[in-house]
């Protein structure tokens, strides 16, 4: 009977490896040759609408200056413009260094906080309610947005179907080190390919959480984030798509990001993503799937999306059995036609699409060079399918205990000289 | 102000020419028939690296019997492999392996190692190496394969491999665009060869090793260097022909082949 079960099991990851594969096989053609669907960039407004840029800070003194200084190049009109960096409980310079910006100029208008409640998603609900703009644009601390951006963003929220819009990221520091040269491969697979292939498709492109935008009464009339989430930006997606509004990706509107530079912090920070989004899982699986105003389409990738941080894990446990199939000498699912099976199963569990998802985005970007770096993510695999694991314990977790999600910052890693070089 | 003489296509937004016509001959004239000779030359496939295997084998291990069996393998005929006589590993082995893998593993557990990649990588494969210590500690007698069993599930999954690698190298090489039809063509034919070369020879020196120091690397070869690194030189050569590619269609005849949407 264990044996049958087990047998089964394996049966079952073989299945969802063919999906997924088939999934991102499906992306990269689609972005590769298909007729893509353009972003709003040709349109102008004469009139744009008045726009909020919240930036979460804690203990942000080392890069507050990047995100601040580059808002200030924005091309946006700054009579419809503030910008509010929400100083959450900083124990560095945060504050002295804002509150210096705010003299200097009077549409930035710092939120100081000193609560109990810290986090990303209680930060943002306290800055929308003092923000005067009708959008919302949220970016993190070390994030130095492209000129255009904000009229970028911006502008998709003149379109009445719309609830929420999402830039591309791309990292800055990708020279550093081997880890920052992978993150660049995997963001540019990520938001080249994955992304806009969702958009093309009318499926689900994803708000990140930063370099995005919202309506602000909407986000206010849905209750304001969650502040028991901590991946605000997957349930905010799942909340607007659930409530018939959609989601769409600007390729164009490029932000720079700086990408971790050691195992640890990405470790850290996978298995942070890890369990905020298998958190937006639980609560909105059945509400996907009974949604009246998602599409057939919609609601077939937005379970697949959901279930993107599980699957790892699923994996995990795959290895698990395999391994104790192999001691118990009952090897013999593999027996004949299985073998074909499995092997081409095992090769895309090892899985070539997100790789050709990858040598896709990067031929698209005309990177040369990178790719070359392929083959060492497939170590990554392992990397990711144990700290994702961690991070699926985490929220199952949380789930049984009721426990309270603590928000965590990604270390940053930029030096003074290069500070004071750039 | 220094004005362009031209706009190209911003990356945005552009995408390839899909000429489907070529894909369909290259995978019509190239994939198919690598496909199907593959498929009707199993026997011959297995039996020449088997033979091969006997003869660097027999230098190794003089004296030792090495049969070259056949097995049945469904619709696709019959497949060779080697049965060679098993190797116990004595209590002492076993022990020193026990230490061996617990040294590694605090070693790839701390320091500057912890919890990078290839450490855990490494350090899976020891846990696995682990558990066939533990079963050849206790149950030696209980272990359910021998030589003979690993060398026939080897070549199924080696068959496997190059089955469906054919066809996925024939999908990522033959459908980038329609240039660089000779670096595919290469692309597609090193990784078919490599593939061959490298199932053979993994095979033998799997053999050595399980002739040579015992059953107990099984679980290690089978799941740690099996498979994953058949999928290593896929992802590698695969990589080549997609930075070729790149900096092909940046070039100035290649620029062509991108259209706006």
């Amino acid at each position: 009977m264990v044996i049958a079960i087990m047998k089964a099991y394996m049966i079952f990851v073989i299945i969802l490896m063919l999906v997924y594969t088939v999934r991102h096989f499906l992306f990269a053609i689609n972005r590769l040759f298909g007729k893509q669907r353009l972003y709003y960039e040709d349109i102008y407004s004469s009139r744009m609408k008045k726009v909020s840029i919240l930036i979460p800070m804690h203990n942000e003194e080392q890069v507050l200056d990047f995100v601040l200084q580059s808002l200030l190049q924005c091309d946006y009109d700054r009579d419809r413009l503030e910008i509010i960096p929400i100083n959450d409980n900083s124990t560095d310079h945060t504050k002295e260094l804002l509150d210096k910006y705010h003299e200097k100029y009077e549409f930035i208008r710092p939120l100081h906080r000193n609560c109990a409640d810290r986090g990303k998603p209680a930060a943002l609900n306290d800055a929308m309610k003092i923000a005067r703009g009708e959008i919302i644009i949220v970016f993190d601390a070390d994030y130095r947005p492209a000129r255009d951006m904000i009229k970028q963003l911006a502008i998709a929220l003149e379109d009445p179907e719309v609830g929420a819009v999402m830039g591309r990221v791309i990292p800055y520091n990708t020279n550093t080190n081997l880890l920052t040269r992978l993150i660049n491969l995997e963001r540019s697979g990520g938001y080249q390919v994955d992304q806009q292939a969702r958009y093309n498709l009318r499926t689900i492109p994803q708000y990140g959480g930063t370099v995005g935008a919202f309506r602000k009464d909407l986000m206010i009339e849905m209750g304001g984030f969650n502040p028991k989430v901590l991946a605000e930006d997957t349930e905010l997606t799942y909340r607007l798509y659930t409530n018939g509004w959609k989601v769409i990706y600007a390729n164009s509107a490029e932000c720079y990001e700086e990408a971790p530079e050691t195992w640890e912090v990405r470790g850290r920070q996978i298995r942070r993503w890890s369990r905020g989004h298998n958190e937006v899982l639980f609560r909105y699986l059945l509400k996907t799937i009974f949604s009246p105003n998602m599409t057939f389409r919609e609601k077939t990738d937005g379970i697949l999306l959901l279930f993107v941080y599980a699957v790892p894990f699923f994996l995990l446990i795959g290895h698990g059995v395999s391994i104790a199939l192999f001691f118990l000498g009952n090897m013999n699912l593999l027996a004949g036609w299985w073998v074909l099976l499995f092997i081409g199963v095992y090769c895309s569990f090892g899985n070539f699409a997100p790789f050709y998802e990858i040598g896709t985005a990067l031929m698209l970007d005309g990177v040369a060079g990178e790719a070359r770096l392929l083959p060492l993510i497939m170590f990554n695999f392992y990397f990711y399918m144990w700290n994702i694991s961690l991070g699926f314990t985490d929220a199952i977790a949380d789930v049984v205990t009721h426990r309270k999600v603590k928000w965590a910052k990604t270390a940053r890693f930029i030096n003074k000289e290069e500070k004071e070089g750039t | 102000m220094e004005e362009k003489n031209r706009i190209y296509f911003a990356r945005t937004y552009r995408r390839l020419k899909a000429n489907i016509w070529k894909g369909f001959l290259y995978v019509l004239f190239l994939v198919l028939p690598c496909f199907l000779w593959i498929l009707f030359n199993i026997h011959m496939l297995t039996f020449t690296i088997s033979k091969i295997a006997t003869r660097i084998l027999g230098r190794e291990f003089p004296g030792v019997s090495m049969t070259i069996r056949e097995s049945s393998y469904s619709i696709l005929g019959t497949m060779a492999y080697i049965d060679m006589p098993d190797i116990y590993p004595n209590l002492p082995f076993i022990l020193l392996n026990i230490l061996t893998v617990v040294i590694l593993i605090l070693f790839l557990g701390s320091g500057r190692r912890k919890g990078k990649p290839i450490a855990i990588f490494f350090m899976l494969s020891l846990l696995i190496h682990m558990i066939t210590c533990v079963y050849f500690l206790f149950a030696q007698t209980e272990f359910p394969y021998s030589i003979g069993q690993f060398s026939d599930l080897y070549m199924k999954q080696q068959i496997g491999i190059w089955i469906t690698f054919t066809i996925l190298a024939g999908i990522v090489t033959g459908f980038l665009g329609g240039r660089g039809y000779l670096y595919k063509v290469l692309a597609f034919a090193t990784i078919m060869i490599y593939s061959i070369l490298f199932g053979g020879i993994r095979y033998i020196l799997f053999l050595y090793i399980l002739h040579r120091f015992s059953l107990l690397y099984m679980g290690l070869m089978f799941f740690s260097f099996g498979p994953l690194f058949d999928f290593l030189y896929l992802v590698a050569i695969y990589a080549l022909l997609t930075d070729k590619l790149t900096r092909m269609y940046d070039s100035q005849k290649g620029r062509a082949e991108w259209k706006w949407s």
